[in-house]
């Protein structure tokens, strides 16, 4: 049976949700007999944690060496390999996450392979298999096939569902690669974690995003408001990041982040191809913009027409009336 | 100062006619253009006539990828509700040498602009010539941003507001009656349905004017052209006018208006937008050309004036070419004799005059003060859908004769003091 | 201190992009441009040569015409460039296209080298890091900022959306994020200069490597078709007073959507 090798990233004793979708997708592909699966987790994992995926995975395999206690793209790249070389795995993937997107590149040069990354599905019983891929920010998909192998792949935030599988109750192993002193030349010196709670956007579920149509920074307000009660993460357009009404953390397009959330609220912003080919793939798409011609009508599931500065209050109470009510 | 051989201000066809000759006869020249790129920043209707310009740049017209020739006029005059249209086709125009082909400008500049390039001119895009530099009472280069750069000779292509003009002093500040705004926007259908709907062969084009109510009686009128795969569409409005109307003025409405006409649609449907822009034209006709020179500066295209809008057709791109091509040719002439004096540059003025250039110019001369009675974008449309109106409705009562509705209807519009002061005006045109 | 740019040409961001009808290509709208990302990481490579001395060399690989996208490095004020000149390795895939680089970097002698954190036209983000490993360099992804001193950098790394700070030893690699720098406008002097230098040209041969490999038998991964955006449906428009707009919406993403 080919062994899938799934990469669980954590943060603290959470692991990513991204990770979590692969994994469900995993356990999914699994139930098909054509795969095994395998979990592994680099650097320190809590008791919480393991407990919490021996309940997603038959497997959970963490790599020990003390150079993984912190990320670096050199350490992770050769553990990761060096484990997937050892179980012989056919395919490995990865939640495409900042890191993940960042050192799996490097696991594949590594396996003398490829890499398909940020895909947004998979067509599983095709022959070959294949990944599909948003590009030019997601103005065209392409289907994508995987000659060599082992197969590598990072797959999108919120691309897979997360249907935890039931009865599983796996089993944990240690296991020291062997990563060879010296072999880290990058050292975290610190981390200025200003936003240590929130989601990072592209994770996000739900997001609310605000452009120069909220006129300050202080406006920002009701947005965060907004975004407060539905437990949302807060975006921007690059108007606004350039304008340091908000972090370029915060961005959503081109030259921003791409996000796919399920709900995306945006107000106050004119709908620029730019940042529309960040938000494009969100499931459902709500503006808000006084101007009825807007270009981000275009791409909206719903719009209202009106004055932000009247419809996000009005939308925030309707909001806290709503979860009152549930 | 060091000083280059040329710069050319503005990548529209004046400016790239005169980088191209200048390069063609191995001056050292640069041409910088605000825009992103040559042709970025350009909106013309969509028409231009080939036959004025070939010698002027025949490497240039012979090869460049227009999109289709032109075989059928189509004049639409609208009123509320109804429409009067009229084609006229020639057999002679299937054949070549063609008279006039639609163009997009984005496509044909940036090929153009890959010539003049392989000619050896330096563009520059994303740089707005800011002021000229002087020297001993003559223009002596230009400074961009924080760069200075010392030419020769300067040629000013900066389109109809031309700035640079202003600066040397050359023309006064614009007049708004004189300008006009052009709206314009690009369907994307295919080749196929194009051909099929417009009754046109491979290769053919058709040209359409609209007038009467789509500018809601403003000076101007609409023009539909089919390029290989799409539509360009617009209106052209006059600001004076615009000005003189009561009640604002909503260029978007006037042109969703338009858009929306089923004689319209009947052209556009199932087209998809692809590009909305909007510009303005100076329509004045000789009436506000400027000075055509100055020490160390010539002056070439819209920047110049050189442009007719006769209320329903545009005509710039020909002027800009061929006074591209003067310009460039008498500066040559002007760094080889080693003199850029205003005196030895007027020789511009003198070539333009033995051309078609300003007796063009000079014919059109008198035709805005004709157009600008607006009777004719009011009455005399309103006048041809009536009388169609009534010759074509067969209702209860008894039919008159068909002179006696075309006497009642004339009388109604245009039996009148007024309408004679229009036709005597009109031989003017 | 010696810098490499990687500099890819892109289509520019505004280019229409449509599928051929055979699905298997793209027909893409002429019009270039240097990739966003790339013109961060050149910026950064000038600042970093003005502070501390050295050469800048902006390296490419991809059809003729990404001569251009190096023309403009120089004229931004790159010392040197080159492109490795072979058009169907522009379209192969991130593992070939970093092998082939690598292998021009091999040759070079530098301390740093400065990509894009992704390019615009496939969005992939992978090229740089495997670069890195090929090298068996160090590499630090989506770099806002970069400090150089005496064989290290201190580089802030925005790659989870908090800011890491990180010390790497050179020589390097980094990936630039916006925010790093602000470009510069190439000044008309410097399109001069640009347009009259020779860029040298070699050939993936040159660098030991085949045609084939960038073809579909010599490619890791291989794009089998192109499929079209998904379209949305035409959007509905809550109409009414604010808060009869607000309460129908919020109806709808709990009731219908069932999002929230
Ligand atoms: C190469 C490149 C890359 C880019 N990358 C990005 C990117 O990654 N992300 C990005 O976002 N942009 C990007 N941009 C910029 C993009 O083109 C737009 O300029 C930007 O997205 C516009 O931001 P905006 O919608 O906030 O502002 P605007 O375009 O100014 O729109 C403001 C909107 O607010 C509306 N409004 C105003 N007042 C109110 C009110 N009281 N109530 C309701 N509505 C109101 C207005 O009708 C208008 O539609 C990029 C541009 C380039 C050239
Ligand atoms: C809607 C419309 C329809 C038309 N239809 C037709 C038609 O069918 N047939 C026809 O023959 N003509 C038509 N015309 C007229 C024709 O388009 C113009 O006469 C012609 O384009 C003029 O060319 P030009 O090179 O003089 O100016 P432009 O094409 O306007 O070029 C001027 C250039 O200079 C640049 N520039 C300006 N200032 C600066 C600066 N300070 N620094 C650097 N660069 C600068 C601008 O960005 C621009 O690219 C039409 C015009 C319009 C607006
Ligand atoms: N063909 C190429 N030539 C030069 N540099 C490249 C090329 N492809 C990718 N790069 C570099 O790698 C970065 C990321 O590209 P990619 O991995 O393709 O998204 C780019 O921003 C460039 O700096």
């Amino acid at each position: 049976m080919d062994k899938v090798l799934v990469f669980v990233e954590t943060k603290g004793d959470e692991p990513r949700k991204a990770s979590m979708e692969v994994l469900c997708e995993a356990a999914r592909l699994a139930e098909s007999g054509r795969f095994s699966v395998e979990a592994v987790c680099l650097g320190v994992v809590s008791d919480v944690l393991k407990n919490r995926l021996l309940r997603c995975t038959p497997k959970l395999v963490r790599l020990t060496d003390p150079e993984l206690a912190a990320y670096s793209p050199e350490g992770y790249a050769h553990a990761l390999a060096g484990y997937a070389r050892q179980i012989g795995a056919r395919m490995i993937m990865a939640g495409a996450t900042g890191a993940g997107r960042d050192f799996l590149p490097r696991t594949a040069v590594i396996l003398e392979t490829g890499i398909v990354s940020d895909v947004t599905a998979a067509n599983w019983f095709d022959d070959p298999i294949t990944f599909v891929r948003p590009m030019f920010g997601g103005k065209v998909f392409a289907e994508v096939a995987f000659p060599a192998s082992p197969v590598v792949v990072t797959v999108r935030p919120n691309s897979f569902a997360m249907d935890m599988p039931e009865g599983i109750n796996g089993e944990y192993v240690e296991v020291a690669v062997g990563l060879q002193a010296g072999s880290i030349h990058t050292r975290l010196l610190r981390v200025d974690d200003t936003r240590k709670d929130a989601v990072d956007i592209t994770e996000a579920d739900l997001i609310v995003a605000g452009g120069r149509g909220l006129k300050a920074a202080e406006n920002f307000k009701l947005i965060e408001d907004l975004a407060a009660v539905i437990g949302a993460t807060v975006g921007a357009t690059r108007s606004v990041v350039d304008a340091k009404w908000r972090d370029q953390a915060d961005q959503i397009g081109k030259s921003g982040k791409t996000v796919s959330p399920k709900l995306y609220i945006g107000a106050g912003i004119s709908g620029a191809i730019h940042h529309i080919m960040g938000m494009d793939s969100s499931k459902v798409i709500v503006a808000v913009n006084r101007d009825p011609n807007a270009i981000i009508f275009n791409y909206a599931n719903y719009g209202i027409v009106g004055d932000l500065f009247e419809v996000l209050p009005a939308m925030t109470e309707e909001f806290k009336k709503q979860k009152e009510r549930v | 100062m060091d000083k280059i051989d040329a710069i050319v201000v503005g990548g529209g066809l004046a400016g790239l006619s005169a980088a191209y000759r200048l390069a063609d006869a191995g001056k050292q020249v640069i041409l910088l253009e605000r825009g992103d790129a040559p042709g970025s920043k350009n909106v013309t209707g969509g028409r231009i006539y080939v036959d004025p310009i070939r010698s002027y740049l025949p490497d240039i017209i012979g090869s460049a990828p227009f999109e289709r020739h032109v075989v059928r006029e189509m004049i639409t005059v609208l009123d509320e509700g109804s429409a009067v249209a009229f084609e006229y086709g020639n057999e002679k125009w299937k054949h070549e040498p063609y008279m006039s082909y639609t163009v997009l400008r984005a496509k044909f500049d940036a090929w153009f602009a890959d010539q003049v390039a392989a000619k050896g001119a330096f563009i520059i895009p994303r740089k707005k010539v800011d002021d000229l530099l002087w020297e001993d009472g003559r223009v002596a280069g230009i400074r961009s941003g924080n760069e200075e750069i010392g030419a020769h000779v300067v040629i000013a292509a900066d389109g109809a507001l031309s700035f640079l003009a202003q600066k040397a002093g050359l023309r006064q500040h614009h007049k708004a009656e004189n300008l006009a705004v052009a709206i314009k926007e690009i369907y994307q259908l295919d080749e196929g349905t194009i051909e099929q709907r417009f009754g046109l062969g491979p290769e053919e084009g058709a040209a359409g004017l609209f007038m009467g109510s789509v500018t809601g009686g403003l000076f101007g009128g609409g023009f539909l052209y089919t390029n290989r795969d799409t539509l360009s569409l617009g209106l052209v409005v006059g600001i004076g006018s615009l000005a003189c109307s009561d009640g604002g003025f909503d260029a978007p409405g006037l042109m969703e208006g338009f858009v929306n006409r089923p004689e319209v649609q009947r052209w556009v449907r199932g087209g998809e937008l692809r590009e909305y822009s909007a510009h303005v034209i100076s329509e004045a006709g000789i009436g506000t050309v400027p000075k055509l020179c100055t020490g160390g500066m010539l002056v070439a295209g819209d920047a110049a004036g050189f442009a007719l809008n006769l209320g329903l057709t545009v005509r710039g791109m020909e002027f800009a070419i061929a006074s591209g091509v003067m310009a460039a040719e008498t500066a040559v002439e002007a760094l080889d004799g080693n003199d850029v004096s205003e005196n030895f540059l007027s020789r511009y003025e003198k070539k333009l005059r033995e051309s078609f250039v300003l007796p063009d110019m000079e014919t059109f001369r008198n035709s805005r003060e004709v157009l600008d009675r607006q009777r004719f974008f009011t009455v005399y449309p309103r006048f041809m859908c009536e009388l169609f109106d009534e010759l074509f409705t067969i209702g209860d009562k008894p039919k008159e004769s068909l002179y006696r509705t075309a006497k009642r209807v004339a009388k109604k519009y245009v039996l009148n003091m007024e309408t004679l002061k229009d036709l005597l005006a009109a031989r003017k045109l | 201190m010696n810098i490499l740019v990687l500099i890819k040409q892109v289509p520019d961001p505004e280019a229409l992009v449509e599928i051929a009808a055979s699905g298997k290509d793209l027909n893409i709208e002429p019009k270039f441009a240097i990739n966003l990302f790339d013109e961060f990481a050149l910026e950064e490579a000038l600042r970093i040569r003005e502070k501390h001395g050295g050469k800048v060399k902006a390296i490419s690989l991809g059809g003729a015409k990404a001569i251009e996208a190096l023309r403009t490095a120089i004229a931004m004020g790159a010392d040197e460039a080159m492109l490795i000149e072979d058009e169907s390795f522009a379209g192969s895939d991130g593992y070939n296209t970093a092998l082939a680089l690598s292998r021009a970097i091999e040759k070079e002698t530098f301390d740093i080298i400065l990509c894009g954190r992704q390019a615009i036209d496939a969005d992939r983000g992978e090229v740089p890091q495997m670069v890195a490993q090929f090298l068996g360099l160090p590499h630090v992804g989506v770099v806002v900022k970069l400090d150089v001193d005496d064989g290290k950098a201190v580089v802030e790394s925005a790659l989870e959306g908090t800011k890491e700070v990180i010390e790497v030893t050179l020589p390097a690699i980094f990936t630039a994020q916006k925010g790093l720098n602000e470009p510069r406008v190439p000044l008309i002097t410097g399109v001069m200069k640009a347009m009259k230098v020779q860029i040298p040209k070699v050939s993936v041969e040159d660098l030991g490597l085949t045609k084939e490999m960038a073809g579909p038998d010599g490619s890791k991964t291989r794009i089998e078709r192109y499929l079209p955006r998904k379209k949305r449906p035409a959007v509905q428009f809550i109409e009414g007073e604010p808060r009869q707009a607000a309460a129908e919406i919020v109806r709808i993403l709990a009731d219908v959507e069932r999002v929230i």
